[in-house]
C-alpha cells in the first residue's frame, strides 16, 4: 500500500459484474482496474460474480470503474458501499450465506484433519490385536495412543459433528426422526463408548467414529456446493435493480412541474431528483429513470417518451415503444429517453421481486429421490440400532465381555456413509457435466424426470428460431440505386430501434453516416428523413409507396408481394418521390442445430411435435424441414396447455422446450421444461432446465447424462444394501475387528463416489450418420417465418 | 519407545498450530474462490499487483 495514502480513508465497494465467462476475462477486469489512479486493492470472484474493491475516493470515483468496466464488455453495477480501514470490515461484506459456507467447511477440515491423525494413532492397534501378549505395543504405550486418539476426537464431537446433534435434537422436537436422528446416537454411543473402553479396557472405535462424520460431513458439503454452482447464474438477476433512485422532492404545490422530465437540465422550480435507496420509495413517487439504467419499480410514465428494453419478462429484445400512461416494470431496462415515472409498486410487490422470490423457492425444492433415500435411510437405520441392541443383548447371555463390542460394530460397519453419498456425489457430477453443456439444471428432480421422457415438444420462434430477422432477398429496382442510395438507407435503417430497420442494417456494408434532415419515425410504419431536398421513407410497402403517390399493390413489376408473403417473409422497402426504390424480405432464422437435435430424439424413439402460436403454413413449412410429423400453429396459450395435458393423460411423459412467458403455463405443466438461455428470465425461473449455451444440440447430452445418472444411482443404492447384507452378519458373528470396521466403511464409501464420477466420462453421444450429412448440406434458407408473435 | 510419550503429545501441539493456519487461511479468504487463482500464473505482468498505480503509465503490452 502506498505511504502516502495512508492518512486518507480508504473505501471499500463492490461491484456485480455481468458478463465474465472465465478466468481471462476476470483478469483482464482486474488488471485495468487497478490500472486506475488510488485502487488499493481489487480482487475478482469469478464464481461470484464480484468486484471487490477498496479505493481512495478523493483518486477515483464508482463512476470511473463503472465506465471502465462497460468500456471492456462488461456489465457493471454498483452494490455496496461502507467505510473501510478495521480488518473487521471485510466480515461485514460477507452475506450470511458466505459465513455458513465457511463454517461448513471449516468443520469439514477439523473432522478430516483428525480423522488423519486418529487413524495413525490407531494404526498400532490394528497391527496388534491382543496388545498384551504380542510385541512391542506395551500396555502403556496402548494408553497413550488412545488417550491421544481421545484428545483429537473431542473437537470433532463437540464441533464438528454439531449440524447432527443439532438436527436430531430438532428432530425429537418435532417428535420425528430425520437422517440426523439415527446418525447423532451412532457416533454419540460409539464416543461414549470408546471413552469407557479407554479407561476400563477393550477395543476404541475413535478413527470410525471420525470416519464416519467426516463423510457425512463431506457428503453434506458436496450437495452445498453443488447448490451454489446451479444457482449462480440466476443470481445475476437479483443485481439488476439498482440500488439507488433518482426521486424527485414534491413541492408545495404537490407535483413537479410537467415538463421537468423533457427537460432535466431546466429543473429549477422543480427540485431537482436526490438520490434515495430502494428501500425508502413509496408508492405515489415521482422518480426521473435515465437512458441506459433500468427502472427501479413498476409504475406508470407521467412525462417522457421512449423504448424499454422488456426482454425480463417477454423474452423479446423488441423494444418497446413508451409513452405518458404507459406501464414500465421494475427491473427492465431503459433504452432511450429521460422518464418520469410514478411509482406504483415497490420494494417487494413488484413482478421482479416476485420472480426473485420464485427463484428462490424453486432451488431449494429438494430433489424427489434424494427425498426418497433420506426416508429410507431412516428405516434402515432404525433397523440397524436395532439390530445392534439385540445383538448385544444376545451376546450377553454367551460372553458378557464381548457384548458391548459386537454392538458398537454393528453400528459402526453399518454407517450410512454410502447411502448419504450415494445420491449427492451422482447429482454433484451430473450438474457439473450438463453445464459444461451450456445445460443449467434448475430442478434436480428433473434430471429423474428427464430419463424417461417420451414426447417432446418445441415452441418456435425464440426456441427452433433465434427471433431475429434477417434480410433473406435484396432487390434493387436498379444497381445504380444500390451504389448511391446505400448510405442514405443505412442511416435511415440506424435511426430506428425496430428490429426491421436493424434487420436491414445489418445487411448492408458498413457505411458513414449522413447528415440526414427532418428525421422522423411512424410507429408501426416506418421512418422518413431528407437528404440534399429529397425525401426518402424505410418501411412498410403502403407506407413508402405514399410518397410517389401511388397507393396498391403492382407497383413494380417484379415485386412479387403477394407471393413473398404467402412463403412467410416480411416485406420492407425503401423508396422516395420517384417510387420503390428496393425492397426487402426478412426472415426468423432457424437455428442451425435444430436438425441434429431431431434427428436424434427421433432415433431414441421419441416422439417430437410443434406447438406454436404462428402461422400454420409457416409451422409445416419448419416441420417439414425437420422431418417432424406433428406439427401445430395457430396456437393459443390454453390449447398449447390442453394439447399437452392430453398427450400426459394418454401416458406420455413430455418434455417442452419454450422460451417466452407466454408459454409459462405449459412448461409448468410439462414433466420437464426446458428454457432457452436468451428467453425470457420468468421462463427459466420456472422451468427445470435452462438451455445456456441456445445450442439445441447440447440437449442431446443431456438425455443421455440423466439416463447414466438415473443408472449410476440404483447401482449405488443397490451396493449400499448388498454391502450392508454382508457386513451386518459379520458383525453380529464378533468376527469383525475394528480395523476391518473401519475399512469396510471407507472402501464402501469410495466405491459409490468413484461410480459418481464415472458420469464425468460420458463426454459425448454416439454419432449419428445423419451428423455429418447435415454439417455438409447449406443452411436453411428461404424458410416462411417471422410473424412477430409467437 | 519410550520416545514416544514425547513425541506424541508433541504431534498433537503440532495439529493444533496446523489447524489455527488453516483457520487463518479460512478467516483470510484464501478458500473463497479457488479456480481463479491458477489461472493467474498466465498473466504476463511484471510487477506485484499490489502498487498502487498513479495514472495508467505501465510498460506493459495491451
Amino acid at each position: 500500500m502506498s505511504g502516502t495514502n495512508s492518512a486518507h480513508s480508504t473505501r471499500r465497494a463492490q461491484m456485480a459484474i455481468g458478463g465474465m465467462r472465465c478466468a481471462a476475462c476476470s483478469q483482464l477486469i482486474e488488471f485495468r482496474l487497478q490500472q486506475l489512479p488510488g485502487i488499493a486493492r481489487c480482487e475478482i470472484d469469478l464464481l461470484g460474480q464480484r468486484a471487490k474493491i477498496e479505493y481512495d475516493p478523493s483518486q477515483t470515483s464508482m463512476r470511473q470503474m463503472v465506465d471502465m468496466v462497460g468500456a471492456l464488455g462488461y456489465r457493471a453495477l454498483p452494490l455496496a458501499f461502507g467505510a473501510g480501514g478495521a480488518a473487521g470490515a471485510g466480515a461485514s461484506a460477507d452475506s450470511a450465506l458466505a459465513q455458513e459456507s465457511k463454517t461448513a467447511l471449516w468443520r469439514l477440515f477439523v473432522a478430516g484433519f483428525a480423522m488423519m491423525q486418529v487413524m495413525m494413532l490407531a494404526f498400532p492397534a490394528y497391527l496388534q490385536p491382543v496388545p498384551q501378549i504380542d510385541g512391542d505395543l506395551t500396555p502403556d504405550i496402548d494408553q497413550l495412543l488412545k488417550l491421544a486418539s481421545l484428545v483429537l476426537t473431542v473437537p470433532v464431537m463437540l464441533f464438528a459433528s454439531g449440524p447432527f446433534f443439532a438436527g436430531a435434537w430438532r428432530n425429537l422436537q418435532n417428535r420425528h426422526i430425520g437422517m440426523d436422528v439415527p446418525v447423532a446416537l451412532g457416533i454419540g454411543f460409539t464416543f461414549v463408548a470408546s471413552v469407557w473402553a479407554t479407561f476400563a479396557g477393550g477395543p476404541v472405535y475413535y478413527d470410525s467414529t471420525v470416519m464416519f462424520v467426516f463423510l457425512l460431513l463431506g457428503a453434506r458439503w458436496l450437495e452445498a456446493r453443488v447448490q451454489a454452482r446451479a444457482n449462480h447464474a440466476l443470481q445475476a438477476l437479483s443485481d439488476l435493480t439498482p440500488p439507488l433512485a433518482e426521486r424527485y422532492r414534491a413541492d408545495p404545490a404537490g407535483n413537479p412541474a410537467d415538463n421537468a422530465a423533457d427537460d432535466p437540465a431546466n429543473t429549477g422550480v422543480a427540485s431537482e431528483p436526490e438520490l434515495v435507496p430502494l428501500t425508502e420509495l413509496q408508492i405515489g413517487d415521482r422518480l426521473r429513470v435515465r437512458p441506459g439504467t433500468t427502472f427501479p419499480v413498476d409504475g406508470v410514465v407521467v412525462a417522457g417518451e421512449g423504448y424499454a428494453d422488456e426482454a425480463l419478462m417477454s423474452g423479446e429484445s423488441h423494444p418497446c415503444h413508451k409513452t405518458v400512461g404507459s406501464q414500465v416494470w421494475a427491473g427492465t431496462g431503459n433504452l432511450s429517453g429521460v422518464f418520469q415515472i410514478r411509482a406504483e409498486q415497490v420494494g417487494s410487490a413488484t413482478r421482479f421481486a416476485n420472480l426473485l422470490d420464485l427463484m428462490g423457492r424453486a432451488a431449494q425444492h429438494k430433489p424427489h429421490w434424494v427425498q426418497l433415500a433420506n426416508r429410507h435411510a431412516v428405516h434402515f437405520l432404525g433397523l440397524v440400532l436395532l439390530l445392534a441392541a439385540g445383538g448385544a443383548l444376545v451376546w450377553w447371555q454367551i460372553d458378557p465381555s464381548r457384548a458391548f463390542a459386537i454392538g458398537v460394530s454393528v453400528m459402526v460397519v453399518t454407517c450410512p456413509c454410502a447411502l448419504s453419498l450415494a445420491t449427492p456425489g451422482v447429482m454433484a457430477a451430473a450438474i457439473g457435466q450438463l453445464a459444461r453443456h451450456g445445460v443449467l439444471l434448475i430442478q434436480g428432480r428433473a434430471l429423474e424426470a428427464l430419463a424417461h421422457i417420451s414426447h417432446v415438444v418445441f415452441d418456435k420462434t425464440g426456441t427452433l428460431t433465434t427471433g431475429q430477422l434477417q434480410v433473406v432477398q435484396q432487390n434493387w429496382r436498379m444497381q445504380t440505386d444500390a451504389l448511391s442510395h446505400a448510405q442514405v438507407l443505412a442511416t435511415l435503417a440506424r435511426a430506428s430501434l425496430h428490429p426491421v430497420a436493424q434487420a436491414v442494417l445489418r445487411a448492408l456494408p458498413p457505411q458513414a453516416p449522413l447528415p440526414l434532415v427532418g428525421l422522423s419515425e411512424l410507429a408501426g410504419q416506418g421512418v422518413e428523413a431528407s437528404w440534399r431536398g429529397r425525401v426518402f421513407r424505410l418501411g412498410r410497402i403502403d407506407y413508402v409507396a405514399a410518397l410517389s403517390g401511388t397507393v396498391g399493390v403492382q407497383l413494380w413489376p417484379e415485386l412479387p408481394q403477394a407471393q413473398a408473403e404467402a412463403a412467410g417473409l416480411s416485406l420492407v422497402a425503401f423508396g422516395d418521390a420517384s417510387g420503390i426504390l428496393a425492397w426487402f424480405g426478412l426472415q426468423d432464422q432457424v437455428r442451425p442445430d435444430c436438425l441434429q437435435l431431431v434427428t436424434q430424439l427421433r432415433a431414441e424413439g421419441k416422439q417430437v411435435s410443434i406447438l406454436s402460436g404462428d402461422r400454420a403454413d409457416v409451422v409445416a413449412a419448419l416441420a417439414a424441414q425437420l422431418g417432424i410429423e406433428q406439427a401445430h400453429g395457430e396456437l393459443s396459450p390454453e390449447q398449447k396447455y390442453q394439447h399437452v395435458l392430453a398427450l400426459q393423460q394418454g401416458g406420455a411423459r413430455v418434455a417442452m422446450v419454450g422460451d417466452g412467458i407466454n408459454d409459462g403455463p405449459v412448461l409448468a405443466l410439462a414433466d420437464v421444461s426446458i428454457a432457452m438461455g436468451q428467453g425470457a428470465p420468468l421462463a427459466q425461473a420456472k422451468s427445470d432446465l435452462v438451455l445456456h449455451s441456445n445450442n439445441l444440440a447440447d440437449l442431446r447430452y443431456a438425455f443421455g447424462i440423466s439416463r447414466m445418472a438415473w443408472r449410476l444411482i440404483r447401482q449405488n443404492l443397490g451396493w449400499a444394501v448388498l454391502y450392508n447384507l454382508i457386513a451386518i452378519p459379520a458383525a453380529l458373528t464378533g468376527w469383525l475387528t475394528p480395523w476391518q470396521a473401519a475399512l469396510g466403511m471407507s472402501l464402501s464409501s469410495l466405491l459409490v463416489v468413484g461410480n459418481a464420477l464415472r458420469l464425468l466420462r460420458n463426454n459425448a453421444p454416439a454419432p449419428l450418420a445423419t451428423d455429418s450429412a447435415a454439417a455438409a448440406a447449406p443452411a436453411p434458407s428461404a424458410l416462411p417465418a417471422a410473424s412477430p408473435s409467437a | 519407545m519410550d520416545i514416544l510419550f514425547l513425541l506424541i503429545p508433541l504431534s498433537i501441539v503440532l495439529v493444533l498450530a496446523i489447524g489455527w493456519v488453516f483457520w487463518w487461511a479460512l478467516q483470510h479468504r484464501q478458500f473463497d474462490d479457488l479456480e481463479q487463482q491458477g489461472a493467474r500464473i498466465l498473466q504476463d505482468q511484471d510487477a506485484p499487483n499490489d502498487q498502487p498505480r498513479t495514472g495508467g503509465d505501465t510498460a506493459l503490452p495491451d
